[in-house]
């Protein structure tokens, strides 16, 4: 069934490209903010590299869970699944991941001219950092479809996601940040798994948490 | 399938719709439903389908309670709204076996049904593009396919021409000879007098 539900997400994107699309362009706006304000000080970037990079993160993130989420929304597709005999913990699950493509592959697109634009160093383990990105992106993600769900049926959700999500997806933030920020530094992951462990916390727990309590949440 | 409405109350913002109102309605059964505008047709067929909670009271499906843990429930219901519950960007065709899928449904037979209801030649293309009465005949498609005990009717005409309301009658009337339990609602009396076996007023 959840096969079935993010293939259902997956072949609306491919149609659209208005997910990725949109989170791409977004974050390389940011990612050029970022580059013209910190010119003055180029030797301040490396140092702010790893915050900026998952304030980006963050940011585009609200934008694609948001449209993810507005799909269900327009002609009340949701009614589909909400009416069907399925557990709607499963369409949340389904949500995680298709979410999780969506951002993964946005941020495939915006880091590398995240790196480029504010002349940052690629000389650390891309193996760390990938588990990095996928544990905090996991994080995100979890939070942030549980989120979206709470507000699917209120009028100001598009404003509400934002204000929900940054609070408690701080300490994501602050994990994902430390470890970048070590890492960056050539620090062996060792030194980091206590941040790591937060994020893959965060990914399992509100994961599980979001699974038990769609149920009552989507409906009217 | 049964279906037995007992108590049920349910307010928006305070402003009660519904207060302990009870229904009870046999297997095979007709029912039709009119009333004024907000007098809470489609909220109560949304309850009935578990797409809107309930404050107090209890819905029983076949003697099996409805409610949001239970999904044994939703398998034998089926609401055709007002609202499309459907994908814009997906095709007739993905739609329909979309949700055939969830409900455990063989997806076969979609296309013999969608050129049944007469949109054989359109299951390739995206919802969004379908006009109000093509939607309503998917919709209807929909319901052949999931085949439910259930039938919740929210205004089924509306959007139909002449061939469509034809089509609705010869599926309806397959509907009454399998001995499915219809809730209707519509603003058309007459037509509710003709084919149901009660009408219920809500003020």
């Amino acid at each position: 069934m959840i096969f079935h539900l993010v293939l259902k997400d997956l072949k609306i994107e491919w149609r659209s490209k208005e997910i990725i699309t949109s989170m791409f362009i977004f974050g390389l706006s940011i990612t050029l903010i970022f580059a013209l304000a910190f010119q003055v000080a180029p030797n301040l970037i490396r140092t702010f590299a790893p915050g900026l990079l998952w304030v980006v993160i963050l940011f585009t993130s609200v934008l694609g869970l948001n449209r993810l989420f507005s799909l269900e929304k327009e002609d009340q597709a949701l009614w589909s699944w909400v009416a069907a005999p399925v557990s709607r913990g499963t369409v949340y699950i389904a949500k995680v991941i298709s979410a999780f493509i969506f951002i993964i592959m946005s941020e495939l697109l915006f880091i590398i001219p995240f790196f480029i634009f504010l002349n940052l160093p690629s000389n650390f383990s891309f193996i760390s950092f990938a588990l990095i990105l996928f544990l905090g992106t996991g994080a995100i993600v979890s939070v942030g479809c549980l989120i979206s769900g709470i507000t699917l049926q209120a009028r100001l959700r598009d404003v509400l996601i934002p204000i929900l999500l940054f609070p408690s997806a701080s300490p994501v933030a602050i994990a994902a940040t430390k470890c970048t920020g070590l890492l960056f530094n050539q620090i062996p992951l060792v030194n980091y798994l206590f941040w790591l462990l937060i994020l893959g916390s965060f990914f399992v727990i509100f994961g599980l948490f979001g699974y038990l309590v769609f149920n009552q949440i989507v409906e009217e | 399938m049964n279906l037995d409405i007992n108590n049920l109350s349910k307010s928006f913002y305070h402003v009660p719709v519904f207060q302990s109102f009870s229904i009870s309605i046999k297997s095979g059964e007709r029912v039709g439903l009119f009333g004024p505008n907000g007098s809470g047709k489609t909220t109560l067929l949304k309850m009935i389908s578990g797409i809107m909670s309930v404050d107090k009271g209890e819905i029983l499906i076949g003697n099996i309670l409805q409610d949001s843990e239970n999904i044994k429930t939703r398998k034998s219901i089926y609401y055709l709204g007002h609202s499309l519950g459907l994908y814009p960007g997906l095709t007739g065709n993905e739609n329909i076996s979309f949700i055939s899928k969830l409900y455990g449904k063989s997806e076969l037979l979609v296309l013999d049904v969608l050129k049944k209801v007469g949109l054989g030649k359109l299951e390739n293309k995206l919802v969004k593009f379908y006009s109000q009465g093509m939607l309503q005949r998917l919709k209807l498609a929909t319901a052949i396919i999931l085949n439910p005990e259930i039938i919740l009717l929210d205004e089924p005409l509306n959007g139909l021409d002449n061939e469509g309301l034809d089509l609705f009658k010869k599926v309806y009337t397959e509907w009454e000879e399998n001995s499915k339990t219809i809730f209707v609602v519509s603003h058309d009396q007459e037509w509710l007098k003709n084919f149901t076996s009660r009408t219920i007023e809500l003020t």
